[in-house]
């Protein structure tokens, strides 16, 4: 009886069949163990579990269900609120377009959670950098240091509430002086210019193991340049915080604040108007066209085909210009506020931008039709640097490279948000899994988002472009989620009185980045630029230059864009 | 040596010392035109980087002071195989000894330039260097073979010009201009150099007049080996002109070819030294059989 009327409360919650046989199966797995199961904003069921059946669920629930991804996860310092830290494991079922949120209380005198990276591999980073930030210990596996630089303080955990911007300060300085001592700088070099790969200009640093030509094995090290951001915005607005987020990414900054937007949005049940709706639709496709054809170019200068490089940008430079004529910017173009955007289209940019369009569909479908005739370009894309379908799963890659391996994964279908369900679009899926297969799916929806823009330029509805007012209710949860030109960008809100009192942002190349040792393994050397390049990788733009002065013990920082234009000072 | 000799030996060396750098910015030129770039703002930019480096600080890296001792060699070498190329076609020599000389020094200019990276503490100075030598040991081979070959089918020609002499110059003359290209070190054979993978390879280490002795030395080197490509090709037509014309069409010629290969570099990609192996194999086998199977029958 009791299970009949489980059974009855489980389907009313369920967006549709497959999220049904999931929370039934759950339900069964765990029993009276499965508390408080409760829809949550538009797309997400939120599930209470205790913190011991989570690897049983994992294993049993999800990760043996073929649609079923990890989408990420987030620590929550809710000690204030609840008397509790909180995991929330954000579960997505691509083929309903429903989060299944696996909500884990821990006390807050035993953070210690156990571990599910066996059964969930992508779930690694996510539990390191959960240790490094909140101070959750998870059982039976290793935590070292990933984040948060060697030389951080113990316990002092930077995302908990009670570790404020300026305690941080006080604790800690980096120890780039007694480094730089230690590695003996004064016989090796004098400035070091961040880590430095030929490859990409951003700070990265890959280890290859080379036997001859080919690569035997890797090692990525990353987050040298953390910024804090997700701690930065809990002392913000929330009108604040979307030009924060776009700033997360130099290139497609416009995903993370319509991200965090929506994330906000479906929190607190706001009502974006239609007309918002596609002109934020719209800029999410001009961002997408320039980060691909910035990519292809880059992916063609890395083959050496640099005269397709420059083609290709100079067709870029075009959607740079609607982007500007949109926006009022090339880049970072702050429109999106919570509730809508701020800047509206009218019809006489309508035609510029449909004509300039016109204009670039030909000129790229012959440029790239040139460019992939080369011999060398079609070459050395072929059959390198491949990501098995397996292995693309088991990591939940996202984007072209989830793409490009079989898996045919797209947020803009899958969870369709903003204006995508007015349009229709196909999403280029190869299963080769090599560098070719990436390139051809960034190359296909170039086009496609061409149509796409065109689509809603033509439908475009009329009537405001923002919510007049909306109303904060704190300790609301909400996710937001886009189809980033680099895979999924996913975002998770706990709202509080003025601001978020939790920020969860996860880029898409923090996903695809455990997937490249993978393929790098038995590349040549000369193709592991290409092959890192295939992820389309995006870390911070922020990288510094630091001049250390060992005699006086002071560190200046300067700029890199000074040392572009004048070279480093003496 | 007559007047004759001595004006065209004069007007070669002086060309080959002073013309590469500017057919590189012609070059440089073609290139951006190409790419739809503005390019460098004159003729003599290549000159005017050269000098300006000479004027840079000598810096030289930890581990890297016998690569800065060879490059004097290397210049060294360099002006002396101009010399010795000028001689050969000012005076329109091509006897084996001559031949063989210009070879020998073409092949040193090379190999100094390749140990002049092999003593660097760098590993991308190394990688770059070991695809160099793999390269060269194939391309030389068909360098050598192709110009040793050419000239004997111009001389063919010059006695008896006929459809099989035609021919046989012919697949000789496939054999020169493609392992010319590749001994030029352009796209896509530059890959001692290669810039994404290797940050410049071979050339990492250099900087300042350092790096202006080498680039220099490799534009007159690239130079030389058109012109060695041109004299075997056309042996046969400068034998019949006057000292000074034979020259000065020589030296135009391979200024053309330098340019033609210019305009051909940025419409490839880069090669891989696997694939790069494969090709030259292949392709020097195929004309060289033919070559020895049309000239036996």
């Amino acid at each position: 009886m009791e299970r009949l009327e489980l059974s009855k409360v489980l389907e009313s919650i369920a967006r549709g069949k497959r999220s049904r046989d999931i929370l039934l199966k759950m339900s069964k797995v765990l029993g009276r163990k499965m508390r408080n199961v409760k829809k949550v904003g538009s797309t997400s069921i939120f599930v209470e579990i205790d913190r011991d059946t989570l690897p049983k669920v994992a294993l049993l629930v999800l990760y043996n269900e073929p649609d079923v991804y990890f989408r990420t996860m987030v620590a929550s310092d809710e000690r204030r609120v609840e008397g509790v830290y909180k995991l929330y494991y954000v579960f997505g079922i691509d083929s309903e377009g429903t989060n299944i949120v696996l909500e884990v209380a821990l006390p807050q005198d035993e953070p210690v959670a156990p571990t599910i990276v066996d059964i969930v591999k992508a779930i690694d980073w996510y539990e390191m950098e959960a240790h490094d930030l909140m101070g959750i210990v998870f059982r039976d596996r290793d935590l070292p240091r990933f984040v948060l630089p060697d030389d951080w303080p113990q316990d002092l955990y930077p995302l908990r509430k009670d570790v404020s911007i300026d305690s941080i300060r006080k604790n800690y300085s980096p120890k780039a002086i007694e480094h730089a001592r230690a590695i003996e700088a004064e016989q090796i070099v004098k400035i070091p210019i961040g880590p430095y790969h030929p490859a990409l200009h951003e700070p990265e640093y890959f280890e290859l193991y080379v036997r001859g030509e080919k690569v035997i094995d890797s090692r990525y090290v990353g987050f040298l340049v953390h910024r804090g951001i997700e701690k930065l915005a809990e002392n913000m607005k929330y009108n604040q915080v979307p030009f924060l987020a776009e700033r997360i990414c130099g290139i497609c900054g416009f995903v993370h604040s319509t991200s965090y937007c929506q994330a906000v949005e479906d929190a607190l049940s706001i009502d974006v108007p239609e007309r918002a709706h596609f002109i934020r639709s719209i800029v999410l496709e001009i961002e997408r066209i320039h980060s691909h054809l910035l990519w292809i170019g880059v992916a063609l200068h890395l083959l050496g085909y640099d005269t397709g490089f420059m083609h290709i940008w100079r067709v870029r430079e075009k959607i740079m210009i609607i982007a500007e004529l949109l926006t009022g910017s090339r880049k970072t173009y702050g429109i999106n506020i919570v509730g809508g955007v701020r800047k509206d289209i009218n019809k006489d940019k309508i035609e510029k931008v449909v004509k300039t369009l016109n204009e670039v569909e030909q000129e790229y479908q012959h440029l790239i039709e040139t460019a992939m005739g080369v011999p060398q370009v079609k070459k050395r894309l072929s059959g390198t640097g491949i990501l098995p379908r397996a292995e693309a799963r088991a990591l939940s890659v996202v984007g072209p490279v989830a793409r490009g391996s079989g898996l045919a994964r797209d947020v803009r279908k899958d969870y369709p948000y903003a204006a995508y369900h007015f349009v229709s679009f196909k999403v280029p899926v190869y299963s080769e899994g090599d560098n070719l297969a990436r390139t051809l799916v960034r190359v296909e929806e170039v086009m496609e988002s061409i149509n796409i823009v065109k689509q809603l330029l033509d439908t475009l509805p009329q009537g405001p472009i923002s919510v007049d007012r909306w109303d904060v209710e704190p300790f609301k949860r909400g996710i937001g989620a886009v189809e980033a030109p680099r895979g999924e960008v996913i975002h998770m809100v706990i709202t509080g009185r003025y601001g978020p009192y939790r920020w969860r942002a996860r880029a898409p190349t923090y996903q695809n980045l455990p997937a490249v040792p993978i393929m790098l393994r038995g590349v040549d050397l000369a193709d592991a630029a290409i092959t890192i390049a295939s992820i389309d990788p995006c870390f911070s733009c922020t990288d510094r230059a630091i001049v250390l002065d060992l005699a006086k013990g002071s560190i200046r920082t300067i700029p890199i864009s000074y040392i572009t234009q004048k070279g480093l000072p003496r | 040596m007559g007047f004759n000799v001595a004006a065209s030996l004069a007007l070669a060396i002086v060309y080959v010392l002073t013309i590469p750098p500017i057919l590189d910015s012609i070059e440089r030129k073609i290139r951006a035109k190409l790419q739809t770039r503005y390019g460098p703002p004159t003729i003599i930019q290549t000159w005017l980087d050269i000098l300006k480096l000479m004027s840079k600080e000598l810096r030289v890296p930890q581990g890297s002071e016998l690569s800065y001792a060879l490059l004097l060699t290397l210049f060294i070498l360099g002006v002396a195989s101009s010399a010795v190329l000028s001689f050969i076609i000012a005076s329109k020599a091509a006897d084996a000894l001559s031949i063989a000389l210009a070879l020998v020094f073409l092949a040193s200019l090379h190999t100094v330039s390749i140990i002049s990276s092999a003593i660097t503490a760098n590993p991308f100075a190394l990688v770059g260097l070991f695809r160099s030598i793999v390269l060269s040991i194939i391309n030389e081979v068909g360098y050598f073979i192709s110009i040793v070959i050419a000239l004997t089918s111009s001389a063919l020609i010059a006695l008896n010009l006929n459809a099989k002499t035609f021919l046989l110059l012919s697949i000789a003359a496939l054999a020169v201009l493609i392992s010319t290209y590749v001994a030029c070190g352009r796209l896509p054979y530059d890959i001692h150099e290669a810039e994404p993978e290797l940050a410049s390879g071979t050339l990492i280490e250099f900087s300042g007049p350092a790096l202006a002795l080498y680039i220099y030395t490799h534009l007159v080197e690239r130079y030389l080996l058109m012109l060695l490509a041109i004299h075997s090709l056309f042996y046969s037509i400068a034998i019949q002109l006057p000292y000074l014309l034979s020259t000065l069409l020589t030296l135009v010629l391979a200024s053309l070819l330098y340019l033609v290969y210019g305009a051909i570099a940025p419409l490839l990609g880069r090669t891989r030294i696997d694939l790069g192996v494969k090709f030259l194999t292949a392709s020097y086998v195929t004309t060289l059989t033919m070559w020895v199977i049309l000239w036996s029958v």
